[in-house]
């Protein structure tokens, strides 16, 4: 039990076929994640950062090599049970945030936990303010996206991946979209929850900036780990 | 799940000019069905009735085995006795589903005003049966203005004039006796010109309408003259127009005093719902057949003893269908352009729900909640809109004449709750099941694919 990674990618190969050409987005990507760590993949555009996160995430699966979460080969997993396991134990947060416009910061919130049969509507309540509360978005909780900042709307997103309580949360370049004082803030969140709910996070960014804001970074280039 | 009724609806306020154009195609659709519907329920209730009632033919009519075909050839041969309708109406007695039974003999002959002589068709019945029948709730909600005569009354009505029967329009205009009974009687002609019709006066005889009376003669089954003399006491249309200028009804025993029988040539067997009629037809003709008598019972939407219902109503349900098929086309239509639209805009947003957890049928689901729900909106507009339409062309008292009818009826659209609610559940599923074809692509697709969907 205790070798036995939080997370393992283990020689994972992913292509994506456009008619002729073939792109080779992950070439042999292999690392072990513990459990609460906060780490971030750090690569240019194109080095595949996104489709790295896809398959921690469980939204994809690898052509080669073995994406293991709690010892769980994922691939071996339907799809509908890949989707529970994205809705009891995986956050996501997007770059565009991805929030339904038409629900407010409270019904945005709620949504995960609506397909999730084992939490009782008092607890779903209680979890959404808490969520909320700990993004500090109470004052705003029945706007809608639109009404809202960039950092607000992520502060939204974030909120959303947490209010299921996952054991991790999958952040694809959260702060591309924000201003330099947002992402900062923005982070110290991220740190700040990940230090007090001891949640695993890995977030990818092109920022080098950064970087220096995290202990764990994954360099990521041309779909590979330079060692 | 309560909340994925929840998005959905907010969700149709998304685009609102869209799904407006949509719910308003599919509510004047199904408007547009609804009350090509209750034309055709009205229409069919009016031909049912018409052959049923009007006609006398009833729901089932019960033949001798060659009756129908060989009757009028050789009536003697095959009608029904008086012991043969014995025995028949011991066994229509025991058959609850049936109301009322009537008998009935059909003969030709000649109808004489003194003057000029013109071919007659005649139908006896049975005037009390004859009134009760035409008094039915059936005919005074589908077509009373048919029931009743053009002028006079009923048969029944006149139990003591010898001989009292009614003549078509068409066939009094011929003998000249546009003036009935009650109308002479009213009014009687001066002394003079009633001794002497002046019948040179004008081919038809212009001063026959001086009496009610006219002349029947015809050869008896068994092959000699006879003659009777009847009293006109009402006209009415015939519900065919070949039939107008010929047909005489008077009562069973006039009719079997002119051919000197005590047979009748059918008997009509009213149920109490039409809808038993094929079932009883075949078990009323084996456990008659058992009784004795080897018949033929005929459901009344048989083309050989209702020959206007039969041949009508496939071309009313082909008309129906073929309008039916075209409004189902275009709220099918409609749905697919509107839903394949609405998922191009939110593909990144399905592929989010799709990282949330919501698995492929949970999106679909939540996809068709939207389509469903915009369908009964749209269905319980056009359902209003169909009723108050209706209504108003009820209330017009606007008339139209059916193909081959003398005549017209009220112009009525009866939608019927059954119709309707038949309606709506085929277009509700429809509308699903069009909003499943929109869809079911962008649910197959991979979670990754539709993240990365590039959206204007
Ligand atoms: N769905 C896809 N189809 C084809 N090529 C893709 C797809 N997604 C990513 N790629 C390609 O794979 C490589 C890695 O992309 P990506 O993982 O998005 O990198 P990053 O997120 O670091 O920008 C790029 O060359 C990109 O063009
Ligand atoms: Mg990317």
């Amino acid at each position: 039990m205790s070798e036995q990674p939080f997370l393992r990618l283990d020689q994972v190969h992913k292509r994506y076929r456009l008619g002729e050409t073939v792109v080779h987005a992950l070439r042999g990507v292999s690392f072990d994640l513990a459990q609460g760590a906060f780490t971030a993949v750090v690569g240019p555009s194109g080095s595949g950062k996104s489709t790295l996160l896809h398959l921690v995430g469980c939204l994809d699966e690898p052509d080669e090599g073995r994406v293991l979460l709690q010892g769980q080969d994922v691939a071996r997993l339907s799809d509908d049970a890949r989707s529970r396991l994205r809705n009891r134990h995986i956050g996501f947060i997007f770059q565009s945030f991805n929030l339904v416009p038409v629900l407010d910061v409270y019904e945005n919130v709620e949504l995960p936990l609506l397909i999730n049969p084992d939490v009782g509507a008092d607890e779903r309540r209680e979890r959404v303010l808490q969520a909320v509360r700990d993004v500090e978005l109470e004052p705003q909780i029945h706007q809608l996206p639109d009404k809202l900042s960039g950092g607000q709307r992520q502060r939204v997103a974030i909120a959303r991946a947490l209010v299921t309580h996952p054991l991790l949360v999958v952040a694809d370049e959260p702060t591309a979209n924000l201003d330099s004082a947002t992402t900062h803030r923005l982070i110290d969140l991220l740190l700040e929850l990940n230090d007090k709910r001891r949640v695993t996070f890995l977030f990818s960014t092109h920022d080098e900036k950064l970087m220096g804001r995290v202990a764990h970074v994954l360099h990521l280039k041309d779909g590979a780990l330079p060692s | 799940m309560k909340h994925g009724w929840r998005l959905a609806a907010r969700n149709l306020g998304r685009n609102r000019r869209r799904n407006l154009a949509t719910g308003a195609s599919i509510a004047l659709g199904f408007c547009g069905l609804v009350l090509i519907g209750g034309y055709a329920v009205r229409v069919e209730r009016f031909l049912r009735t018409n052959t049923v009632y009007l006609q006398q033919v009833g729901h089932l009519a019960i033949y001798r085995d060659g009756g129908l075909e060989r009757g009028v050839a050789q009536p003697a041969r095959f009608a029904l006795s008086a012991d043969d309708q014995r025995r028949i109406t011991s066994v229509l007695g025991g058959t609850p589903e049936v109301e009322l039974v009537g008998r009935h003999l059909i003969g030709m002959g000649l109808a004489g005003n003194g003057c000029t002589t013109v071919p007659f068709s005649a139908l006896g019945v049975e005037p009390e049966v004859q009134a009760r029948v035409l008094a039915h709730p059936e005919v005074q909600a589908a077509s009373p203005e048919l029931a009743r005569p053009l002028r006079g009354e009923l048969l029944a009505r006149y139990p003591n004039v010898a001989g009292a029967a009614a003549l078509s329009a068409g066939l009094a205009e011929l003998l000249g006796k546009t003036r009935i009974h009650d109308e002479l009687a009213a009014s009687p002609p001066n002394g003079s010109a009633a001794l002497a019709p002046d019948c040179a006066v004008r081919t038809g005889g212009a001063r026959a309408d001086v009496d009610a009376n006219v002349q029947l003669a015809a050869l008896t089954w068994a092959g000699t003259m006879s003659a009777v003399d009847v009293e006109v006491v009402n006209l009415f249309h015939t519900p065919l127009a070949e039939t107008e200028d010929g047909t005489l009804v008077t009562s069973l025993a006039t009719l079997q005093q002119l051919y000197a029988t005590d047979a009748v040539s059918y008997l009509s067997v009213y149920l109490r719902d039409a809808r038993d009629a094929h079932r009883l037809a075949a078990a009323l003709e084996r456990a008659i057949d058992a009784a004795g008598v080897p018949v033929r019972v005929y459901p009344f939407d048989d083309e050989r003893v209702g020959p206007y219902y039969a041949g009508t109503m496939p071309f009313l349900t082909s008309l129906v269908g073929f309008i039916g098929l075209l409004v189902a086309a275009v709220v099918v239509l409609s749905i697919v352009n509107a839903m394949t639209l609405s998922m191009l805009e939110r593909t990144r947003e399905l592929g989010m729900l799709r990282a949330l957890g919501f698995s492929r049928g949970q999106v679909l689901g939540l996809c068709l909640r939207e389509a469903t729900l915009l369908a009964v909106m749209a269905v319980g507009v056009g359902l209003a809109l169909a009723l108050t339409i209706a209504t108003m062309i009820n209330h017009s008292g606007a008339r139209f004449s059916p193909p081959g009818v003398p005549g017209s009826i009220l112009f009525l659209l009866t939608p019927t709750p059954a119709l309707c609610a038949a309606l709506a559940t085929l277009i509700v599923p429809l509308a699903a099941g069009a909003a499943w074809l929109a869809v079911r692509k962008k649910t197959r697709a991979s979670v990754v694919g539709l993240l990365h969907e590039q959206v204007s």
